[in-house]
């Protein structure tokens, strides 16, 4: 079942003379994880805005997320409940004066009642590692640590999507590992994941990768096959993940016979040819 | 970094363990009591409930005198100005200075009134962490929503304010650090020119705090918060028997200064 399916998505920033999206085509199905690339100013993070409910379509034929119509005002409003919204910088983000408090807030905000908030604020804490942060305030906690803290108060609301726009641009490489060992636990578990991203080896990550390039989306199809095509990753001015430029000279030097794109791929790649 | 904001005291005493509004309520019937009657009797009285309550707190009383400290010039010129100016037969004259033993009993009343006042009030702020006084207030404050009032998104207002503090004072120290880098001074100079380095650093702190407010106002809605919506706390507020004790005994006390 899909749970977004956009046809023709329009969008245009007030005040700008051409739109930020044109005729965008987006089909996701239940737990798959979608990967989103682009160069600055493609429409990645418009996208990721318009997938949460957090504005409004210029147009679309169709565009339906989780069973609400994006382009009707009551509908772009629903979507919010069923679709969390991570975004890059976590200070911008956490809005209790604690780490419990933020957890809370967005059960706060659907007037659950107060032992039902405190069951599930405990239940996130738990998750994610966050216990004996339960009182520290938000200011006092790394990088990973708030980003943490951010992705646990947006699904501490029951989702069925989760959205995220570069979470991991602002974190050093330990906060990094953090917090995309969450995302992989919560897509392991079946959330649908649609992970905008400038970083090639987060979009190993997803089933499938989609390209976009002046708002409109120029591929759509397995991080391989993207990867694969080096005349369009240059124009979209995106790179190989790390291990695959060492593959790729490897490649070029005769020493490997095609590209391998992990790490453990290029291991076992190398370890094959060895004498 | 970590910083003292309206100077809570944590800790877990009876004082502590007091309903917010509770606290509120008492204090305010105690300086506005302070204020109906003017009597040594009852400034004795009020004087007392105070320094009961801050033994009972087992705040330090060093932290006491450091919230005491921005008050200390206007005690000293409040004592010197009724000795100096308050009518009355004189006990001691030099020159034009004519000093009255009731302008020493009123400068003495005048004085001791202001540190009840402020150690009443500390009583309040030392105990009662920043968010729960909010609530507090807010709970409060509630009448105030038949005249259209938004008293819940008011106090949504000041705890982010609060929670925002320490990240607006370290983005500062970064702001500063960065004009430092391009040979700013914030050390050299008279008051004038020191004040007008600072205008560099709060230009770009005001642009970054708008885009900030931007983004959090987004993330709050992507966390469903929508304005004027029914909302329902983490940590309610909860009265207790002891609150209901406490609010009997200030009251009997306020009956009593007013009296006697």
């Amino acid at each position: 079942m899909s749970l977004i399916e956009i046809r023709g998505l329009r969008y245009r920033y007030a005040g700008a003379d051409d739109d930020a999206l044109h005729d965008l085509d987006l089909t996701v199905s239940e737990g798959e994880f979608v990967a989103v690339v682009g160069a600055n100013g493609s429409g990645k993070s418009t996208l990721a805005r318009l997938l949460g409910g957090l504005a409004r379509p210029a147009g679309a034929a169709r565009a339906a997320v989780c069973g609400h119509d994006l382009c009707d005002h009551e509908g772009h409003f629903a979507v919010r409940r069923d679709v969390g919204v991570l975004f890059q910088n976590p200070d911008n983000q956490l809005v209790g004066s604690t780490v419990e408090e933020d957890l809370a807030f967005g059960l706060e905000n659907l007037a659950l009642p107060s032992p039902e908030i405190a069951r599930r604020v405990d239940e996130m804490l738990a998750l994610y590692g966050l216990e004996a942060l339960r009182t520290r305030e938000p200011h006092l906690l790394s990088g990973g640590q708030r980003q943490r803290t951010a992705l646990a108060g947006v699904l501490a609301v029951p989702r069925r999507v989760l959205v995220l726009d570069e979470p991991t641009a602002m974190l050093d490489p330990a906060g990094r590992d953090e917090v995309l060992a969450a995302v992989r636990r919560e897509a392991d578990h079946g959330l649908t994941v649609v992970f905008v991203t400038q970083e090639m080896d987060e979009v190993l990550m997803a089933d499938r990768v989609v390209a976009l390039a002046s708002g409109r989306a120029v591929f759509d199809g397995a991080p391989a096959a993207l990867f694969a095509e080096r005349a369009l990753l240059l124009s979209l001015s995106l790179g190989l993940p790390p291990a695959a430029e060492v593959g790729l000279a490897l490649m070029e030097r005769g020493v490997l016979a095609e590209l391998t794109l992990t790490l453990d791929d290029l291991v076992a790649a190398l370890q094959a040819g060895r004498p | 970094m970590r910083m003292a904001i309206a100077q809570y005291y944590p800790r877990a005493s009876p004082i502590h363990r007091l309903d917010p509004r509770c606290k509120v309520v008492a204090v305010a019937a105690l300086v506005v009591g302070l204020f109906l009657r003017s009597s040594f009797a009852a400034l004795a009285v009020y004087g007392l409930v105070a320094v009961a309550g801050l033994l009972l707190s087992g705040v330090p009383l060093g932290w006491v005198a450091r919230g005491l400290r921005p008050v200390v010039w206007l005690l000293v010129l409040t004592f010197v100005v009724q000795l100096l100016f308050a009518p009355g037969p004189a006990f001691y004259t030099l020159g034009p200075l004519h000093l009255s033993l009731r302008g020493l009993a009123i400068a003495g009343y005048l004085s001791l009134r202001l540190v009840v006042l402020v150690v009443a009030s500390l009583l309040l702020t030392l105990t009662t962490p920043p968010i729960a006084l909010t609530d507090a207030l807010a709970w409060l404050s509630r009448p105030l929503r038949r005249l259209r009032v938004p008293t819940e998104e008011l106090a949504l207002m000041v705890t982010i304010a609060l929670r925002f503090i320490p990240t607006l004072m370290q983005e500062i120290d970064t702001i500063m650090k960065a004009q430092r880098a391009r040979g700013a001074s914030f050390t050299r100079g008279g008051p004038l020119r020191r004040a007008r380095a600072l205008v560099p650093v709060l230009v770009p702190l005001f642009i970054l705090s708008f885009r900030r407010a931007d983004e959090l106002a987004l993330a709050m809605e992507a966390r469903c918060y929508l304005p004027g919506a029914p909302r329902t706390r983490l940590h309610p507020l909860h009265a207790h028997r002891r609150d209901a004790v406490v609010l009997v005994l200030v009251a009997a006390l306020v009956v009593l200064a007013e009296l006697i």
